[in-house]
């Protein structure tokens, strides 16, 4: 093992004359080697990172040491990190799209910055900026374009090769993955597994997602409220966590309690529809936009579909067109057995009423200025109840939901991400609902959380026979849910069966790169061997 | 951040501005007061053998080109400055305001055709317009507050258009409208309590604008009748003997200028008040 290129001893972070954000923590990190820092929001990982490129926020110092190629970062005035930062230590965003100049073509930014680390003109610095392209699994065609005409896969690999063109050896990447769909993560997290190989780069790769950095790792260590609990290799770490919290985390990631198979009813399905076909209008003379074409959906009551494929595929626009909120139109459309008007105007009807949604962001789907019991209240408001008959069935809904009364005079800031979401969902049970959409609506939670709310929503499946529409990217969860799986790739579904029997045996071939790009959290120390990782 | 973002409601920490605001408005405001206080001599009554008085004996500010009392003129006038124009940003408050969430909520070709009206009503010049009212209604105070209300009411349809737009697209306007609700629950449920805060906010800045445009209004002939003292009015008459009597253009003036930099003061605090950032962070 060769000498460690950056040793952290004793660094924390805080406002002065405060309790420190980032309680002493150390860590030493070689050349090729890559520490994944993992943690819930508000851990303290991106502070971490940020003391590192000597960019806190104003105000926030660091003290402690963090030695790089025997320099002390922490002690490091403002004149030397201008020739340290973009040459020997990069960082690569979370969102490419704010990272990148959407006024300029990805090749001037590219040249731009090559410019100001090496002295290159003309034709050398076009082949330097060709060459770094392709590096990164570019077209150097593509080098001609604004950001806003790359996919975002794209965005981020340009992203990389801005942060590449200092030619760092320490490279900061801050949820780099996250704002990509499973297929393009996949990818990235390939490349950059690949780059600190053949660079020779070290890489401080910060996520909340365990499993994404379990795949990219050589070392993980485990933040919680700016403690770090236990760092150690990562084979170690998924197989024996130490620490309670770690083990939860480790837990969360894998074995998730299968749901009970879906017994038969002899009732109408809670949801069927055929030739589900959703059309957006830009403009008055525009062409309309088909988001999903010729859809058919059958749901038991009490049972499962889950509906999986990459972002853009048109699983939103299925939800919203269920619940009234896009433009559709349906050859059958039947809830419970009876006809359900589509459109938003056919939402007072009580069968409409029967359906709906829990969205992605608790965050935006409860108003902020309402308490929750006003936000309760409106899922009652067409039904005029007097207020102790509203105030006891918004307290009956909160406690299905695991939350007591006393949360009922709260604001939507008072309260945790698991308890809004939770909150949004006594909202939609109070409608009286035997389908339920649950829209990517784990993806803005922590990983326990997300355990939470899925036992939550397993219990109400049990206890109402309340069917469920459960709309997400993450394969580990759709295995765990059973029943149906419905895959859909630009807005027709390619795949239907038993959710066992798809995700074990794809047939079709962007089934099989979706559950190829599915990161399983493996005990195996495969992660410390070169990658082998699926190149979609 | 001013300690005011992060009081407490209902307890307002009082900052130096807003004292500094609130000081300035009752300085300008203290000749009405002593006026009905005390009472006054007649603002209209000329005495001839008293033109152009420097203050003194008889006449606190002096008096102006005709003899006539410049504290009785400035306090008369008061009211007339400060109605006209708190009633064109009233007016232009509703208008702006109500036809704007009017025709936000009818949607299509109403609300196109009220916003390009509106757009028409911002490019012309407020002057333009209170000419044209004071063709077609005649000179006084009414046509003057019409003027205000038509010239100003574009800026509080914007901001009912913006606030309209970004609540309707908001993922808790989708939730209201899955339950059901219709397009006038969702605006008073989510669109009004949320434009309540930039709307004060926006009053309180149009206020002192439209104080000012009155008094233009007023020099420039085309507000209040000649024989009702609006402090514009003052300002005009007496500034063609600014040589001879340069009290008579200053307290009016000076009384212009305390009112409406005050109202501004405090304007800027109710903006700080109703910040979208600063709201999150109040209890």
């Amino acid at each position: 093992m060769s000498p460690p290129l950056l040793h952290v001893s004793a660094l924390s972070i805080g406002f002065p004359g405060a309790a420190p954000l980032v309680q002493p923590l150390g860590f030493s990190l070689a050349r090729g080697e890559v520490l994944g820092l993992v943690g819930e929001s508000g851990s303290g990982k991106s502070l971490t990172a940020s003391a590192l490129i000597g960019l806190l926020p104003e105000g926030m110092a660091a003290t402690g040491l963090a030695v790089f190629e025997g320099r002390d970062l922490i002690s490091l005035p403002a004149r030397d990190w201008r020739r340290l930062r973009g040459r020997r230590i990069a960082m690569v965003f979370q969102d490419p799209m704010a990272a990148l100049n959407p006024f300029m073509t990805i090749d001037a930014q590219l040249h731009e910055a090559l410019r100001t680390h090496r002295p290159l003109r003309g034709a050398a610095l076009a082949t330097a900026g060709a060459s770094l392209l392709r590096e990164v699994g570019l077209d150097p065609a593509l080098g001609a374009r604004h950001p806003h005409t790359l996919s975002g896969g794209q965005q981020q690999r340009a992203v990389i090769a801005l942060a590449l063109s200092g030619d760092p050896c320490l490279l900061l990447a801050d949820e780099p993955t996250t704002a990509l769909d499973t297929l393009v993560q996949a990818q990235i997290l390939s490349l950059l597994r690949q780059l600190t190989q053949q660079r020779g780069l070290a890489m401080l790769f910060i996520s909340h997602d365990l499993a994404v950095v379990a795949r990219v790792a050589d070392q993980v260590g485990i933040l919680r409220r700016g403690e770090l609990l236990e760092i150690g290799p990562t084979a170690d770490m998924l197989s024996a966590p130490k620490h309670a919290y770690s083990q939860a985390l480790v837990a969360a990631c894998r074995d998730l309690t299968a749901w009970e198979a879906h017994k038969p009813v002899a009732a109408p399905p809670a949801l069927r529809v055929r030739g589900l076909s959703v059309t957006y209008r830009a403009g008055l003379l525009r062409q309309p936009r088909a988001a999903v074409h010729d859809v058919a959906l059958e749901i038991p009551r009490g049972g499962v579909l889950s509906l999986v494929g990459a972002s853009g595929g048109g699983k939103s626009s299925i939800a919203r067109a269920l619940v009234g909120l896009a433009e559709a139109q349906a050859s059958v459309a039947e809830v419970d057995g009876a006809a359900l008007p589509l459109g938003i105007a056919g939402r007072r009807q009580q069968v409409a009423q029967k359906i709906q949604i829990v969205f992605q962001n608790p965050n935006a789907s409860l108003n902020p200025r309402a308490s929750v019991a006003q936000v309760l209240a409106e899922a009652l408001a067409r039904h005029g109840l007097p207020r102790p008959e509203r105030d006891r069935r918004a307290a009956a809904a909160l406690e299905e939901v695991g939350l007591g009364a006393e949360h009922l005079p709260r604001r939507p800031h008072e309260l945790s991400g698991g308890q809004k979401q939770r909150v949004a969902i006594a909202r939609a049970l109070l409608a009286g609902p035997s389908l339920l959409i649950c829209d990517e609506i784990l993806s803005a939670l922590d990983a326990t959380v997300q355990r939470q709310i899925l036992a939550l929503l397993r219990r109400l499946r049990q206890e109402r026979g309340l069917a469920l529409l459960f709309i997400g990217h993450d394969l580990k969860v759709v295995r765990s849910l059973g029943g149906d799986v419905a895959v859909i790739e630009a807005g027709r579904i390619v795949e239907q069966g038993p959710a066992e029997t798809v995700l074990a045996a794809p047939r079709h071939a962007f089934t099989q790169r979706l559950v190829a790009a599915a990161l399983p959290v493996a005990a195996a120390p495969a992660v410390a061997s070169p990658p082998t990782l699926a190149h979609a | 951040m001013s300690g005011a973002i992060l009081s407490r409601p209902g307890r307002v920490a009082l900052s130096p501005r807003l004292l500094a605001g609130i000081l300035l408005v009752l300085l300008a405001l203290v000749p009405a007061a002593l006026r009905l206080l005390l009472g006054g001599v007649d603002p209209l009554e000329q005495d001839l053998m008293a033109l152009n008085l420097p203050p003194g004996d008889g006449h606190p500010l002096g008096t102006d080109h005709l003899g006539r009392d410049v504290l009785a003129r400035l306090s008369a006038g008061t009211a007339l400055t400060l109605g006209t124009g708190a009633g064109g940003a009233l007016l232009a408050a509703g208008l702006g305001g109500a036809l704007g969430l009017l025709a936000l909520s009818l949607g299509g070709v109403v609300r196109g055709v009220a916003f390009a009206a509106f757009d028409l009503l911002r490019v012309l010049p407020g002057v333009l317009l209170a000419l044209l009212t004071a063709v077609a209604l005649g000179q006084g105070g009414g046509p003057v507050m019409l003027a205000l209300g038509l010239s100003f009411a574009p800026l509080f349809a914007e901001v009912a258009r913006a606030t309209h737009e970004r609540e309707m697209a908001a993922d808790y306007v989708a939730a209201a409208r899955v339950f059901g609700l219709g397009r006038l629950a969702v605006l008073a449920r989510h669109v009004l309590p949320n434009l309540a805060g930039p709307m004060v906010t926006l009053f309180a800045i149009v206020l002192p604008r439209c104080i000012v445009t009155e008094s233009v209004l007023s020099f420039l002939g085309l507000g209040v009748s000649p024989d009702q003292p609006s402090w514009g009015r003052m300002i005009a008459d007496a500034s063609g003997y600014a040589e001879d009597a340069p009290h008579a253009v200053l307290a009016p003036m000076l009384a212009l200028s305390a009112l409406t930099l005050g109202l501004s003061l405090l304007g800027e605090h109710a903006r700080r008040r109703f910040d979208p950032l600063a709201r999150e962070r109040r209890p």
